[in-house]
């Protein structure tokens, strides 16, 4: 080997060596540290830190639970539907792509802000704006590079063809721009809705997602239409879209639309002050809550339990579903979600729909309740809605209508308006009357047109007067003299007694919806009102004027009572609860509220009395002569159904002498009477009982009565013998009362009770 | 005794074992890496290392005497592709570093590692000043050079200055940047003017020779300076390093180590006001407060720790990492690779590299204890600092022990370019000791 200059002994000094070894193993020491601190000390912190990067929860929607009629015919259910969510972080940022061009230009901060304002704030189908003019030609070719390497959308540069050499101006299409602008867009376009919908759920998705929001999927548009949904779907997989997402949820189906709107309600998305409180209940952000109706009221029963799927997600968020990824989650990835429980309800679908085809009015509400157990059959109020608008895509505008209607439809008149009885309360003063024993049916009194008292007159709608009237006449007539005196015998405690005992003043605990109590004037009641005991005001109240207010069900209520016997039920509308197989877990039976304790052969009168009403000479006699119906009026003819019942026609403004009379088509509608009919039937041993109230609707013999008959007809056509309905027995319906049945035998007029001793 | 048994014979095993043991790992790591993105790309960097290790056998077979006389020819070649690739070369993510050979694309910043490392070796190996040197040895502030770079570097600047006021105004921007006035740059140019007069007596009175005009700092500053405003300030910082190691082993006189300490970070203070981008001052900025900005600059820093951290002991297991497979860790077949290895390998597997690298350095050093020649002993004094400075640098880096800067993990991160230049490096030290002189 050839001989290098140098000396023969090591170029440096072995001390240098030392030195620099110590050093490198010194500092790669520090390196293991590093790192047995990160693995081994933190290395748990970071692990469940990795975790939560790559494991997010999804919810598995459930079902919620089904509502059925009498008959098992389902009402509400639900149906696959597919919602539109949007992760904002996902979503191209507009910002990155201006600064990938602001860099050649210059452009600070708030220039580039400025423009993602502009674009992010263009209107649609806004013309392309110039964002920098006459930029130097090397400035243009290095912008060309980069648009063309980051493959950037909707920019350009437009040269002067005259003299190219003058540069070029950069030119952004806000609409293709790469921006979340860009892709909603497009979804725009996919949809292909009404654009100011689009553009309300757009507007309100990026309000929700501010914040931490960025990073969670957020609602963009609920039950995508099924068209639109197919496009997108189609979208998505060609890649197009980034930061969209399509999941399947279900949505609430109310079946028969807006029949038994009132009585189903509906669900909404719970807000988020709300979601505070019922957070504790197991409730999350965007579950959706019973407002009214049944969907409210059995809330518990219906709802059931999301699940959740815990699912892998890579950086940009996508799910990933891979064998690894299955394999990372374990055994407990899926949480299992729990279905609601249905409800079978008392209410008949078809008895619901003839209820509320054939209202007359404008406003009010039907009521029909099975006079043996109290479950309400049907129960509808005017005018209605359409629970699947309410809850639909287009609710904002549907509400914002409901709301200011005049006639307000949200509310449930049957249950939350009261309204004067008018003279369908003369068989509550008449039944006080037999009970606390001031009249027996024979009692006679006379009726010269009016009844004085002192100086003032009451005067009968009749202004010749009925003359001897007995408790039959009285109520077949409806004649106010004969209850002007009994009320005025009874005072108001004896007369609110036993108007109390059939559920008056009181709220029917029918559990749906904020009932109302309505109002039943006691002698309390007067001293605190006026300051003293106002004798006179009985008068009205016994004719159902007055400061005597009821509502439908209690109406219904009242009559049912009257017609079986005395005794109230507690109005139900709830037969069975069922689990998802269809196994029933609650069965739900009558309950009674109260007991008149009146003797069931005076009872028996008073049906008897009230079933003259509409057989000729009673006031509700039209209804089998009604030429605009005449099916109907034939099967009140010829069925052999005899329908009981009491017209009434409340006075909503006290009209002076002049105008008593004139056609109630020439009042304004706001001052028209109130038209009131309750009918049952058979009237020999009734079972269903129905309540019509025609708001402003004039006299309730015509107006109303025909509503209540052709309810009563459908029961006979859809209800009665069949199933729950059968006949009445008492092995199917629970333990009925002994009173329930009212002997037919003593059918007789029955002899005066001891003390009738009051003669015309 | 033949040439080649005389090769054979004199192969360091250990270093040789190594540099066949630490790209395997890399490679078996990178088949894990870039499974969900480039499935292939382990292959490649198989490729790759065996194209390196025929260049290293290549290299070791050149006498070390030969590779002395390369040198310079080498450095002044490097940084005319230096110069090139700022005029012609192809910008990727911000920085122009890489120039297009058609078949392959090029980056002279790494051969600039190279370059200085064998310059700087030949350059010290002749120059040696008893006790040490001093600043002023290795600055020569009397240089005709200095005054002259002087003048060329206030020019540009005092330019930049200008030409961004004008643009400040041409926008008309609320806040226009601060220009040099007339008298400063009078003042400033007055000095230089003076230096120059005084650097041409001095060497008129003691004579012209080539110390005069070539400092070793101008040797080491000319290509730090064409890689940092590429920009590169990883890969510059390593430059110096290097050059700083090679010197600092030769022995730097006390004093003078504490004068260039003091102004080295007078420095970094200045260069931060005004020499770093934004982009970098925000790199060191998440590098303080990496949770603060999970999204932003520091996601890079702080997904690398949670994948490092949430390897624990024994790891993950290959292809299981969920930082990796999922693509939370960025950039992970790159700089990144390392807390791939470190999250599906564990405690075990990242101690175990560490561990490998520290051997090589040691081997490195160790070789070099008894050789006759300094310049072979610089030689493996530069590619050990080298070694050391991307090994540290990127291992601190991604377990947030250091700013994001984007340096390479040697023979682990995937590319050409960087496999080439660390086994060439590596190579230096096997030819030392292939051609020592018992």
């Amino acid at each position: 080997m050839e001989e290098m200059h140098g000396a023969h002994e090591p170029a440096f000094e072995s001390w240098r060596f030392t030195v620099t070894a110590t050093i490198t193993t010194a500092v790669f020491l520090v390196l293991i540290g590093r790192i047995y601190m990160l693995q081994i000390v933190r290395g748990e912190t970071y692990l469940q830190k990795s975790e939560s990067n790559f494991v997010q929860s999804r919810r598995i929607a459930h079902p919620r639970g089904l509502v059925f009629d009498q008959a098992m015919r389902p009402l509400v259910d639900n149906r696959p539907s597919h919602d539109l969510y949007m992760t904002l972080a996902f979503l191209p940022d507009s910002e990155k792509s201006l600064r990938v061009l602001g860099r050649p230009l210059h452009w600070d901060k708030k220039r580039i802000q400025l423009l993602d304002e502009r674009i992010l704030d263009a209107a649609d189908g806004a013309a392309p704006f110039v964002a920098e003019t006459s930029i130097a030609p090397g400035t243009c070719d290095a912008l060309r590079s980069r648009i063309d390497k980051k493959g950037l959308s909707g920019v350009r540069l437009a040269e002067d063809p005259v003299s190219p050499d003058d540069g070029c101006d950069l030119v952004i299409d806000p609409a293709t721009f790469s921006s979340r602008k860009a892709v909603f867009a497009r979804l725009k376009e996919l949809m292909n809705l009404p654009p100011d919908i689009v553009e309300e759920a757009f507007a309100s998705a990026q309000r929700k997602a501010r914040g931490l929001g960025r990073f969670k999927p957020t609602l963009l548009f609920a039950d995508l239409p099924f068209d639109a949904y197919a496009r997108i779907e189609a979208a998505l997989s060609l890649g197009e879209l980034p930061g969209i997402d399509v999941l399947d949820s279900k949505k609430r189906r109310y079946l028969t639309g807006a029949s038994g709107a009132h009585l189903l309600g509906f669900i909404n998305e719970l807000s988020a002050s709300e979601y505070k409180e019922k957070r504790k209940e197991g409730y999350r952000l965007g579950d959706k809550i019973g407002r009214r109706g049944i969907e409210r009221a059995y809330e518990e029963v219906l709802r059931g339990q999301d699940g959740t799927r815990r699912v892998v997600v890579d950086a940009k968020g996508r799910a990933k579903n891979t064998e690894w990824a299955k394999n990372l989650l374990g055994d407990e990835a899926v949480d299992p979600p729990v279905s609601g429980n249905s409800l079978v309800l008392s209410v008949d679908a078809n008895m619901q729909r003839v209820a509320e085809q054939s209202f007359l009015g404008k406003a009010g509400s039907v009521v029909a309740m099975h006079i043996p157990t109290g479950f309400v059959l049907a129960l509808a109020s005017f005018p209605a809605y359409d629970p699947n608008e309410v809850t639909g895509r287009d609710s904002r505008r549907v509400w914002r209508k409901l709301a200011r209607d005049p006639l307000r439809p949200l509310r449930n008149k049957a249950l939350q308006d009261h309204y004067a009885p008018g003279s369908t309360f003369k068989a509550i003063t008449a039944v006080a009357g037999l009970r606390e024993g001031l009249i027996t049916p024979t009692t006679i009194k006379h009726c010269p047109g009016y009844f004085a008292l002192g100086r003032a007159r009451w005067r009968c709608y009749n202004r010749w007067g009925h003359g001897a009237v007995a408790l039959t006449k009285a109520l077949q007539h409806s004649c106010d003299t004969y209850f002007y005196k009994l009320g005025y015998e009874l005072q108001h405690d004896k007369l609110a007694d036993t108007a109390k005992l059939l559920g008056f003043g009181s709220k029917p605990g029918l559990g749906v919806d904020r009932e109302i109590p309505g109002i039943i004037p006691t002698t309390a009641y007067y001293q605190k009102r006026f300051g003293n005991r106002s004798p006179g005001l009985v008068i009205n109240s016994s004719i159902g004027q007055g400061d005597v207010t009821v509502t439908p069900l209690q109406l219904a209520m009242a009559y049912a009572a009257i017609a079986n016997g005395g005794i109230t039920y507690r109005p139900q509308m709830v037969h069975e609860v069922r689990d998802p197989d269809g196994n029933v877990i609650v069965h739900f039976s009558p309950e009674r509220r109260s007991d008149l304790g009146v003797g069931a052969d005076l009872m028996h009168e008073v049906r008897t009395a009230l079933s003259h009403v509409t057989e000729p000479g009673g006031t509700a006699v039209g209804l089998r002569w009604r030429r605009d119906m005449p099916e109907l009026s034939q099967w009140v003819r010829e069925s052999g159904v005899v329908i009981g019942g009491k017209t009434g026609t409340a006075q909503v403004v006290r009209l002076s002498k002049s105008v008593a009379h004139i056609d109630p088509k020439d009042v304004p509608y706001e001052q028209r009477d109130h038209a009131w009919f309750v009918g049952f039937a058979p009237a020999e041993d009734p079972e269903v009982v129905v309540v019509t109230m025609t708001e402003h609707g004039g006299f309730g013999g015509s107006m109303s009565a025909p509503v209540t008959a052709a309810v009563i007809k459908a029961y006979y056509d859809h209800v009665r013998g069949q199933g729950r309905y059968a006949p009445p027995d008492p092995a199917l319906e629970g333990p009925p009362p002994a009173a329930l049945a009212p002997a037919p035998a003593t059918a007789n007029p029955a002899p005066s009770s001891a003390d009738a001793g009051t003669a015309p | 005794m033949s040439p080649s048994e005389s090769i054979a014979g004199r192969v360091p095993w250990n270093i040789v074992g190594l540099m066949l043991l630490i790209p395997l790992v890399g490679v078996i790591n990178l088949s894990s890496a870039a499974q969900a993105t480039r499935p292939n790309l382990f292959l490649l960097q198989a490729g790759w290392a065996v194209v390196s290790l025929i260049f290293v056998a290549v290299l070791a077979r050149i006498p070390t005497r030969n590779l002395e006389l390369v040198a310079y020819p080498f450095y002044i070649f490097v940084n005319f592709l230096l110069v090139l690739v700022l005029v012609a070369g192809t910008t990727v993510k911000g920085s122009q570093r890489w120039l297009n050979l058609g078949f392959f694309m090029l980056q002279p910043s790494e051969l600039a590692k190279i370059s200085i490392l064998l310059v700087t070796a030949r350059y010290f190996s002749r120059y040696d000043v008893e006790g040490g040197y001093t600043l002023r040895d290795l600055i020569r502030p009397l240089n005709i050079t200095r005054p002259l770079g002087g003048m060329a570097a206030a020019y540009m600047f005092f330019a930049r200055l200008t030409k961004k006021a004008a643009e400040a105004i041409a926008e008309g921007a609320e806040d226009i940047p601060f220009t040099a006035p007339g008298w400063l740059q009078g003042v400033v140019y007055t000095i230089l003017v003076l230096w120059l007069l005084i650097a041409i007596a001095v060497t008129l009175r003691e004579g012209f020779s080539w110390q005069r005009l070539i400092a070793p700092l101008d040797v080491i500053m000319a290509p730090f300076a064409l890689v940092l405003i590429e920009p590169d300030l990883g890969t510059s910082l390593i430059v110096i390093a290097i050059a700083g190691a090679q010197i600092l082993f030769c022995g730097v006189h006390r004093k003078s180590l504490i004068i260039a300490s003091v102004a080295g970070a007078i420095t970094v203070v200045f260069g931060w006001s005004f020499l770093l981008k934004p982009y970098q001052k925000r790199r060191v900025e998440t590098f303080l407060n990496p949770e603060n900005d999970l999204q932003g600059a520091g996601y890079h820093s702080s997904q690398s720790m949670i994948a490092i951290g949430s390897g624990q002991l024994t790891g993950k297991g290959a292809g299981e990492g969920t930082q990796t497979q999922l693509s939370f860790l960025p950039e992970n077949h790159t700089d990144f690779v390392f807390s791939v290895l470190a999250e599906e390998w564990g405690f075990i597997g990242a101690g175990f590299l560490i561990i490998l690298f520290l051997l090589l350095i040691l081997a490195i050093v160790r070789e070099a204890r008894q050789f006759h020649e300094r310049f072979a002993v610089l030689l493996n004094v530069g590619a050990a600092a080298m070694l050391f400075c991307h090994v540290v640098i990127n291992i601190g880096m991604v377990t947030g022990l250091l700013p994001v800067v984007g340096v390479t993990l040697p023979f682990m991160s995937y590319g050409g370019s960087s496999m080439v230049t660390q086994m060439l490096a590596v190579g230096l030290a096997v030819n030392t000791s292939v051609w020592r002189r018992r």
